[in-house]
């Protein structure tokens, strides 16, 4: 009878640094209706679905709904994980993809893009 | 004091709203006699102590055996109880309760009731025709009147799909033979016609509000269906705030120009799109959910019934505030089940005038 509630990616830990490059992407949208509960726990307010997230979804899904570009979100990952830019950049994809399926983000135009980063 | 009766007493696996409604109404008003109205003595109100506790309780015949035997009915309570409003909480009432309100109106007693219009036209076998004149997503249904009919329906059918009750009642079947004998089931007991549905899956929506009669709605409270028992019902939810949603139910109590209470059941398909299930004509099982976070729905409609010119403000139900329905044992003695069974009646607050008697 209980629904189970989701959890979040777990994949953004023990990465290599790499220099971050600042390029033009498309900003993702949250469904801006987000509310969270410290970075560990997110109810959107229109869907009525709520989360637990991994300190690490929550970082990201807290930058994207503040409006932070594609290629500043793969900057800050890779700073604040020690992350290399390739890795950074797959798990950023990886992780609006999840987000995409979860219909948590949405794109107001055109499909985002993370090529050229 | 106010006398209100009200039926939908049952609080079981299936539960009905009348409990709800009398938690709320006690809430907002103190000088208020509760008459509840139950079908069977073994409903669980009957011997509730709680703040949902009625009055006294009357036994009715089922709905389905027409308005003529609930009026004779109603006489002989109206000999014992002096009702001022009813509050029907039961769909299968709603076509009875119609038929008698010019006769409870002559008695004093007052209902807000949708028209005979609105009633056929919100009904299971009509919706899907209504949400296309106003553009509304719904499931595809079919109506089949008899046994004829269903055997070549059967074969047709593309599976899986729901088979539901006029009233209640509802199973998903996945294949022919499974398709005649839940249809023969459902018609058994609740008669004909069934109506067949398109199986739709995803996430379920609620909504219940109140209707003026001139198509606005009074107020609306949406919540995501968070705990779903194995019979579909709410057993916990979490107030949304979704445009889309209250836009939809606007449009739909518009074209209905809907009267007193109503529940929307939508559910959300993968793509997000919001498909109209089912309309009820009564509050919801969860109704004092919004009167305990301060939208109280059966005081407002209390205060219609009472010609309140300025109407206690309702709060909006925010996103985030949420419910979890949480079960409990009434304990009774089987003196008090022998009472109502033999009687058919149970008073737990016996009226003023029989105490100054004694």
């Amino acid at each position: 009878m209980f629904e189970k509630i989701a959890k979040m990616l777990t994949r953004f830990i023990n990465r290599n640094d790499m220099m971050p490059t600042e390029t033009n992407v498309d900003v993702i949208k949250t469904t801006s209706n987000l509310r969270f509960y410290n970075d560990e726990f997110v109810f959107d307010t229109v869907s009525g679905m709520f989360y637990l997230l991994t300190p690490t979804a929550g970082f990201l899904l807290r930058s994207l709904d503040s409006g932070l570009p594609l290629n500043s979100l793969v900057n800050q990952l890779q700073k604040q994980y020690n992350v290399d830019k390739d890795r950074a950049i797959r798990d950023v994809e990886l992780f609006i993809n999840d987000l995409v399926s979860l219909k948590i983000t949405h794109f107001s135009d055109k499909q985002y893009s993370l090529a050229g980063v | 004091m106010t006398v209100v009766a009200i039926s939908g007493l049952h609080r079981g696996e299936n539960p009905q709203p009348g409990a709800s409604v009398i938690a709320s109404l006690k809430r907002s008003f103190k000088d208020i006699r509760i008459v509840g109205l139950s079908y069977d003595s073994l409903e669980s109100g009957i011997y509730n102590h709680d703040e949902s506790r009625p009055d006294a309780s009357y036994l009715l015949p089922f709905p389905m055996i027409g308005p003529d035997a609930l009026w004779e009915r109603l006489k002989e309570i109206l000999d014992k109880e002096k009702i001022d409003f009813m509050i029907p909480c039961l769909d299968s009432e709603i076509s009875n309760m119609i038929s008698l309100e010019p006769k409870l109106n002559k008695l004093g007693i007052k209902c807000i009731l949708p028209t005979e219009k609105s009633l056929k036209n919100h009904s299971k076998q009509n919706l899907y025709k209504l949400c296309k004149k106003i553009d509304v997503s719904a499931p595809e249904t079919k109506v089949i009147n008899n046994a004829w009919e269903l055997e070549s329906y059967a074969n047709e059918a593309t599976y899986p799909v729901y088979i539901k009750g006029k009233f209640y009642g509802a199973e998903l079947v996945t294949w022919k033979q499974d398709f005649i004998r839940a249809a023969n089931d459902i018609s058994q007991l609740w008669g004909w016609p069934i109506i067949t549905q398109e199986a739709i899956f995803g996430d379920e929506y609620d909504i219940t509000g109140l209707g003026d009669g001139e198509g606005n709605v009074i107020q609306l409270c949406s919540i995501r269906k968070m705990l779903i028992t194995s019979k579909g019902k709410a057993f916990g939810g979490i107030v949304v705030e979704d445009p889309e949603l209250d836009e939809l139910a606007r449009r739909i109590i518009k074209e209905l120009r809907w009267n007193g209470p109503f529940e929307l059941e939508f559910i959300k398909k993968p793509n997000g799109k919001p498909t109209l299930l089912e309309i009820n004509p009564r509050f919801p099982a969860w109704i004092d959910f919004p009167s305990q976070i301060g939208c109280n729905l059966p005081a407002r409609l209390m205060e219609r019934f009472l010609d309140v010119e300025e109407p206690t403000p309702l709060r909006d139900c925010s996103a985030g505030q949420m419910f979890i329905r949480h079960s409990v044992d009434v304990v009774g003695d089987i003196k008090d089940l022998a009472d109502i069974a033999r009687n058919g009646e149970r008073v737990n607050s016996p009226l003023i005038k029989e105490l100054d008697i004694a």
